[in-house]
């Protein structure tokens, strides 16, 4: 598969900046700088200062224009034909694209260009609801918010354009929340995250976008949950533990699906998805750490009120389970090491802690022995990742894990007040102690390098 | 010269066709509507705001109809499901311009006799919806009608013109003799 390039913005303007240097020092010639200029789509570049200054100008001016527009139809409501009316929102809608694409592409104004064309955009919506009134047509809210989402997927699609695609996103997951909220049943709503995520991750492709990829996994990660949960609400018998599992495959699924991209987008891309599907699996752990959960668990998977094969034959545990592997298997296949295969090993080691559990039937005190161990074998990682790579976040999470994990024992269990306050003290003082000691860990590290 | 040359046309195609798909998107649901009103046949109910002492949410008003409550309804299935569609059988009034009676409940699309219209519905806790329910009201009429919802509840008309599938749009709205169409 051809790799694309980075779309960092930061990145290309960085380029940009950098070319004419590279170009009088000889290191490139024109026909090297045309290429890249073609591969980064540089020509569309502005300077950082100047191009988010215009933008939030423009924007912030074009949703005034948009507001007139739609004002002013209002307040001459009753007085104006429904033909006018119609003719005047259609013509700010087309107005404001066709102009838009004309300053865009002929280059006299991209910022003000793609400004209106993101009010055409807007126009669209508030012409769903104005059509609404003028038709006296009746719907739900979210169905006129899907009417939107797509239509400005459509736009996004064409430019491409990733502000139409952001606005298409969250106008779409506003769609599914209010249908989320107010219906408990149905065929269609279960493959609402799926279908989301068919439409949206090759936009991310056209737009070169490891973010807007990023945002569609991530919230499609989210509606799985949503929607496994409302599904298994039916048969799990009070239990949570269908839940409980699910959580954990769908954060399997999240990491592995945020890090498929990696080959086109670079290293950091999904760092985000992946560290909230990392600590979603660490604090599933850290509840098992409890004695009370563990031993409810107990109760729970000796009550034979589970059926694990209803639960294993749903649609969306078989698309998880099959996805998540193929991933994996990609991923692999693509030789993925370093960091990323550290974490995903203490998340797995994590997770099948936690199915460990939930399959055998510990005794709850080993179970809560097992749970805090492996626990603290994830701060151990964080620790020596900090250690490591010189990284402050990792380690002091590591240690505040440790931290955490030594406090929530002592509050856990009926100790008296004078052990809890020894407990803060002592865990507070070994705390700053360890910061200090990496700071100078840090220094060290620091000075044959600077050198 | 970092700048390539500008192409105004370039991607255009694309972006007709995605408004294109916006426009058609945005018609549709009018188009049929339309469509009802040009090919349907005029009939009219019996309403009232489903909120009798605050009609008015926003620009619009909730109303229900004698013919949502099933307890109205001669001939009403004894077991229905949420989300189950209904026929029901409207008979012309002797008196014009008065509320058309509903004369029975059909589970398929009934066949109809002369003076008969048969009108879609769904079900939907427990009542009937028609697709009938809002009714957008202009900003400078909203305090009239706001009042006369409230002291002449029981004089309210809506009439609608239903299509031969039995699908319903509102055309107009009648309170204590005025007649309100939007």
């Amino acid at each position: 598969m051809e790799m694309l390039p980075s779309g960092s913005s930061r990145f290309r303007q960085a380029l940009k900046q950098e070319l004419p240097l590279w170009r009088t020092r000889g290191l490139m010639d024109d026909a090297q700088i045309q290429a890249l200029t073609d591969l980064y789509r540089l020509d569309q570049v502005s300077a950082p200062t100047q191009r988010s200054f215009l933008s939030v100008l423009v924007y912030f001016g074009v949703l005034l224009v948009g507001l007139g527009v739609l004002s002013f139809v209002a307040a001459n409501w009753e007085f104006i034909p429904t033909a006018l009316k119609v003719a005047l929102l259609l013509g700010a809608m087309w107005g404001a694209q066709g102009s838009g694409f004309y300053l865009e592409r002929s280059g006299k104004s991209p910022a003000l260009g793609h400004g209106l064309i993101v009010l055409g955009s807007l126009l669209y919506g508030a012409n769903i609801g104005l059509f609404g009134q003028i038709f006296q047509l009746q719907g739900e809210l979210y169905q006129a918010l899907f009417l939107w989402g797509i239509g400005v997927l459509a736009v996004a699609y064409a430019l491409p354009s990733l502000p139409n695609a952001a606005l298409a996103l969250v106008v779409l997951l506003g769609g599914y929340l209010d249908w989320s909220w107010g219906s408990n049943s149905g065929t269609v709503l279960p493959l609402l995250p799926v279908l989301g995520l068919a439409l949206c991750l090759p936009l991310s492709y056209r737009l070169r976008s490891p973010g807007f990829y990023q945002w569609t996994v991530l919230l499609a990660g989210i509606g799985f949950l949503v929607e496994s949960f409302r599904a298994f609400s039916l048969f799990n018998g009070g239990s949570l533990l269908p839940q409980v599992v699910l959580a954990l495959l769908v954060s399997l699924w999240l990491w592995v699906v945020a890090s498929l991209p990696v080959t086109f987008f670079g290293a950091q891309s999904g760092r985000l998805s992946r560290g909230v599907a990392f600590w979603t699996i660490a604090s599933i752990g850290y509840l098992f750490s409890f004695f009370g959960v563990t031993d409810s668990l107990h109760d729970a998977s000796s009550g034979g009120k589970l059926d694990w094969n209803q639960f294993l034959a749903q649609p969306m545990v078989l698309f998880l389970i099959v996805t998540t592997l193929a991933g994996a298997f990609w991923l692999v296949r693509r030789g993925i090491e370093g960091p990323m295969l550290e974490q995903a090993t203490v998340m797995g080691i994590c997770c099948v802690g936690v199915l460990a559990l939930v399959a055998v039937h510990f005794d709850p005190l080993l179970a809560v022995l097992w749970m805090n161990a492996i626990l603290l074998g994830v701060a151990a990682y964080l620790i020596r990742l900090g250690l490591k790579g010189a990284e402050r976040r990792s380690f002091l999470l590591g240690s505040g894990l440790c931290a955490w994990l030594a406090l929530s024992r002592f509050f856990e269990y009926e100790t008296g007040l004078l052990v809890k306050s020894v407990a803060f003290v002592v865990v507070g003082v070994a705390v700053i102690g360890v910061a200090i000691w990496f700071e100078k860990y840090l220094n060290r590290q620091e000075k044959p390098s600077n050198a | 010269m970092l700048k390539t040359l500008p192409n105004p046309t370039r991607g255009l195609g694309l972006f007709l066709a995605a408004v294109l798909f916006q426009t058609v998107l945005l018609l549709i649901a009018p188009a049929q509507q339309q469509y009802v009103l040009i090919t349907g046949e005029e009939v009219t109910l019996k309403t009232a705001p489903v909120d009798p002492y605050d009609p008015l949410r926003g620009y619009y008003v909730t109303l229900g109809y004698d013919i949502s409550r099933p307890d109205k309804l001669p001939g009403y299935p004894q077991a229905v499901t949420s989300g189950q569609t209904l026929y029901v059988v409207l008979k012309k009034p002797s008196t014009a311009k008065t509320a058309w009676t509903p004369e029975r409940v059909s589970v398929l699309k009934p066949e109809l006799g002369p003076g008969l219209v048969a009108i879609r519905g769904k079900v939907e806790a427990g009542r009937l919806v028609y697709g009938l329910e809002t009714y957008y009201i202009p900003e400078a009429k909203r305090e009239e009608i706001d009042q006369k919802l409230r002291t002449r509840t029981e004089s309210a008309l809506v009439d609608v013109k239903i299509d031969s599938a039995g699908q319903a749009v509102p055309v107009r709205l009648r309170v204590a003799g005025q007649v309100y169409e939007f």
